[in-house]
């Protein structure tokens, strides 16, 4: 009978591989426009500009980042091509000194230490880490933190002392503000995000 | 979903698989070793597994869509082990002739 | 064949092969029992070795040990199915001893230097701080023209015997996405959407498809080898085995597509395709089950035997049961990403290979001595002490995962808060504990493992150079 000749198989075999691969290859290259820089999911570099939040969205079932007026981080307003340097370098930054073996993006990586997805929109920064920094935004509380973790223990596990410089940890925060504008299809769920108020309503809203 | 439905859909469908896996397992046993005993502890895996799947399908908060898939692949776990053997047996039959 | 007199040279080189990969499986373990004490004592060995160089010491380590063990086995098996010793085999022993150069580099690397400032040449030389291919650039190279030469080894042989089989036109075809999908460890995009998109690539598609066709093509010639079992059998079930793996496990890839920034679609794509990867674990099971029925008495090597009996239970139960546990969208985004995922890890990861290797290191140490027959207890030992460590590891983990899931990512929204409160909860710190009780099991039947490796070489008819597995005085061919 057919079914037990090892040619009726081998064909299965291909045909299953080529049909799946086929499938694939044509949803790889749709992802890939959603996915690159500036497309449906992901914002240009230069989002770090402006104000993000993450909200329950009722008519999806699911939470959406916001993107809203603007929010320049450090005081500056970086044009394309500065945020894009800030940003290639962030991403040197996490690979060097191999952030994601302890931490997670997008939940991928290691799980001694917290998931950084939406790390830019954690109220801990305002609640703990301003304070104990002594600087008054958030984006200033993170570099100092990201430049001596060892001077501001928070429990039992403590972040590493990684050298940064100041340039490497603003680079880092900058990483971390455009990783919270992307659309993760709701992950994490449930986050109580800190939003980012635009500029002028921040004193009003926010102290 | 509710934080706690969730786990017990986690658990449910562990168990699914778990308890499918012990049923094709004792089945298996059962026909090579022409004893019943096994080919009763087989059905009982295969109803532990169809009862959880019902409460799945009863209480859990997964889409319809999700639903008959899984209902689907519970009437496939019943036959998967019975074909697979009766076919591994034909193939060695004809393959000690070939060989 | 199972005489000394008939090792050929790649036969020797896969005995070195096996000894350094476990050797590598100890070293793997170290360091899984350092990270598993961190856990619960922060401090231990802070900030001297932190976390981050541990784990990856521990995750790279374990692709080695793997990847040496996939590379000694058909070193070891292929010979018998050309009919002839492979052929580039002095490159390959060169890249042998580059591999073990490599190897002590990059673990000096990461041990002393660890990390560097955010440049490419840090990525070149010291780190790249992507998780499983951690080697710095310079080592990956080092890895793929290891991998390329192999291929050669494989492929040449093929030319040089005029002659493929079924089993390896598979391991042929197989070895070339295998090689490609390599490329992806090196990289550095800076848009972490694409870069994760892409490390998918590599591993989901090793472990999911080409290294599963892989160790099915392995347990396909250990098959025939120890059961003798016919061979247009044992070839049209590996055709079944690899159309199911790749209908299902292709597309199953959108189970890690589901949170990275990419389409909705995946949700429905990734959770329907890889909730059918089960499937054909399943018809594993039964498979192996048949075999031990009918072959049972030919039995010589028992501990090869039950090793590739475990390892179809294995691959179903970790990655059948807990993959499928956490691979429905619904579930994952909150199971994603937590101890679940490294109890789902560890449990696939043993059963689908390291209980698979194992089984052809049994046969190759039987094989090289001229053993009439392998049994004993020690390998009893060594079988019940690890698989209880590592299910009893797998179920604790579970059970932290669990807590993490509900506490942190289903109640708390996963902010640091949350994540910490969670990490504090009876149920994970008992979880942890137990892992770290387990951990331990798995090493002492890692001794005992290692120790009957060991004894068996040393007790084979020819001269053994202490120390080692290889077989130094045989004849060769
Ligand atoms: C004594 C034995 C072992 C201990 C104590 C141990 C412990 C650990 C620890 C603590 C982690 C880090 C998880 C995290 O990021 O928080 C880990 C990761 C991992 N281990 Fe092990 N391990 C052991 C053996 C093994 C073995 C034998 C395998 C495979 C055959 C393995 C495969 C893995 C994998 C794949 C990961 C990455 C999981 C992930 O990040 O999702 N481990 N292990
Ligand atoms: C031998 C086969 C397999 C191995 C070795 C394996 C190993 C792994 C490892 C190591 C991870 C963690 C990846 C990381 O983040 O570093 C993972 C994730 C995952 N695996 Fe598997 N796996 C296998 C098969 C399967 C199967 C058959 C399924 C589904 C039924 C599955 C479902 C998943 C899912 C859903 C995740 C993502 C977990 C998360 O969201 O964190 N795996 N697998
Ligand atoms: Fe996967």
């Amino acid at each position: 009978m057919y079914t037990r000749d090892p040619i009726f198989w081998r064909a299965g075999a291909a045909s299953s591989l080529i049909v799946m691969v086929a499938i694939l290859i044509a949803l790889t290259i749709n992802t890939i426009g959603v996915i690159s820089v500036g497309g449906a999911n992901v914002p240009p570099y230069t989002v770090i500009n402006q104000a993000i939040g993450y909200v329950d969205d009722d008519s999806q079932h699911e939470y959406v980042p916001t993107i809203s007026g603007s929010d320049p981080l450090f005081g500056h307003v970086y044009d394309e091509r500065q945020a894009t340097a800030l940003i290639h370098e962030g991403k040197l930054v996490i690979q060097s000194r191999a952030c994601l073996e302890c931490h997670s993006v997008f939940g991928t990586g290691a799980y001694f230490a917290p998931d950084l997805t939406k790390s830019w929109l954690d109220p801990v920064w305002r609640q703990m880490w301003e304070p104990m920094t002594q600087t008054h935004t958030r984006a200033d509380a993170m570099v100092a933190f990201l430049m001596h973790p060892d001077k501001y223990p928070t429990w039992t596990r403590e972040m590493p002392n990684l050298h940064l410089t100041r340039d490497e940890a603003q680079a880092v925060v900058a990483y971390l503000k455009w990783t919270s504008s992307i659309n993760t299809n709701g992950f994490p769920f449930g986050f109580q995000a800190d939003p980012d108020t635009p500029n002028g309503k921040q004193a009003a809203v926010n102290r | 979903m509710t934080p706690m439905g969730f786990v017990a859909d986690a658990i449910g469908l562990g168990l699914f698989a778990l308890l499918g896996g012990a049923y094709g397992l004792l089945y298996a046993v059962s026909e090579l070793r022409a004893d019943c005993r096994f080919a009763r502890l087989a059905l009982a895996s295969y109803a532990a597994q169809s009862a959880i799947l019902l409460s799945v399908l009863a209480f859990s908060a997964l889409g319809p869509i999700w639903k008959v898939f899984l209902l689907v692949s519970g009437i496939a776990y019943y036959f998967i082990p019975r074909v697979t053997l009766r076919y591994l047996k034909n193939l060695h039959a004809s393959g000690e002739i070939h060989s | 064949m199972t005489s000394v007199r008939s090792l050929y040279s790649s036969q020797k080189l896969a005995l070195r092969y096996f000894t350094l990969s476990v050797a590598l499986f100890g070293v793997m373990i170290v360091f899984g029992l350092v990270a598993a004490t961190q856990y619960i004592h922060p401090s231990f060995l802070f900030p001297a070795l932190a976390f981050n160089m541990v784990k990856t010491m521990h995750v790279d380590v374990l692709i080695l040990w793997l990847l040496t063990a996939f590379f000694g086995s058909l070193f070891w098996l292929l010979p018998s199915e050309f009919k002839r010793d492979l052929v580039g085999m002095r490159a390959a022993n060169v890249v042998f001893w580059l591999f073990c150069a490599t190897i002590a580099a990059v673990a000096l690397t990461f041990l002393f230097v660890q990390t560097g400032p955010g440049t490419d040449k840090t990525l070149w030389l010291i780190n790249q701080g992507r998780k499983y291919v951690e080697e710095p650039r310079w080592a990956a190279v080092v890895v793929a023209i290891g991998i390329a030469v192999f291929v050669y080894n494989i492929i040449g042989t093929a030319v040089a015997a005029k002659r493929v089989t079924g089993i390896t036109a598979v391991i042929i075809l197989n070895m070339i996405p295998l090689f490609g999908l390599y490329m992806i460890a090196f990289p550095a995009m800076t848009n972490m959407a694409l870069d994760q998109f892409w490390w998918w690539w590599l591993v989901h598609f090793w472990v999911e498809a080409t290294w599963e066709v892989l160790i099915g093509a392995i347990v396909a010639l250990v098959l025939m080898r120890v059961m003798n079992a016919s061979r247009s059998v044992v070839e049209t079930w590996l055709y079944i085995e690899v159309a199911l793996v790749l209908a299902t496990g292709v597309l199953g890839i959108g189970h890690h597509y589901f949170w990275m920034g990419a389409p909705k679609y995946w949700l429905g794509i990734g959770g329907f395709f890889s909730a059918l990867e089960p499937l054909p674990l399943l018809g594993m099971v039964i498979h192996a089950v048949y075999d031990a029925g009918e072959h049972k008495m030919k039995m010589t090597n028992q501990p090869a035997f039950y090793w590739t009996m475990l390892e179809a239970f294995g691959n179903f139960i970790g990655a059948g049961v807990w993959g499928f546990m956490i691979t429905l969208p619904q579930i994952n985004l909150f199971a994603h990403g937590t101890q679940w995922t490294a109890s789902h890890g560890h449990l696939a990861f043993w059963g689908a290979y390291g209980c698979g290797v194992i089984s052809v290191i049994y046969l190759a140490v039987q094989e090289a001595g001229g053993h009439e027959q392998i049994g004993g207890r020690a390998w009893k030992w060594a079988f019940g002490l690890l698989n209880t460590g590592m299910y009893g590891m797998g179920g604790s983990l579970l059970i932290a995962g669990m807590a993490q899931a509900f506490y942190e990512r289903a109640i708390g929204g996963s902010t640091f808060n949350a994540y910490v409160a969670a990490q504090q909860t009876p149920w994970f710190l008992e979880g942890i504990w137990m892992r770290w009780v387990f951990g331990l099991i798995f090493t002492a039947g890692y001794a005992v493992l290692a120790g009957n490796l060991i004894a068996i070489a040393r007790r084979s008819r020819v001269p053994v150079a202490a120390g080692t597995l290889a077989v130094e005085g045989a004849g060769t061919r």
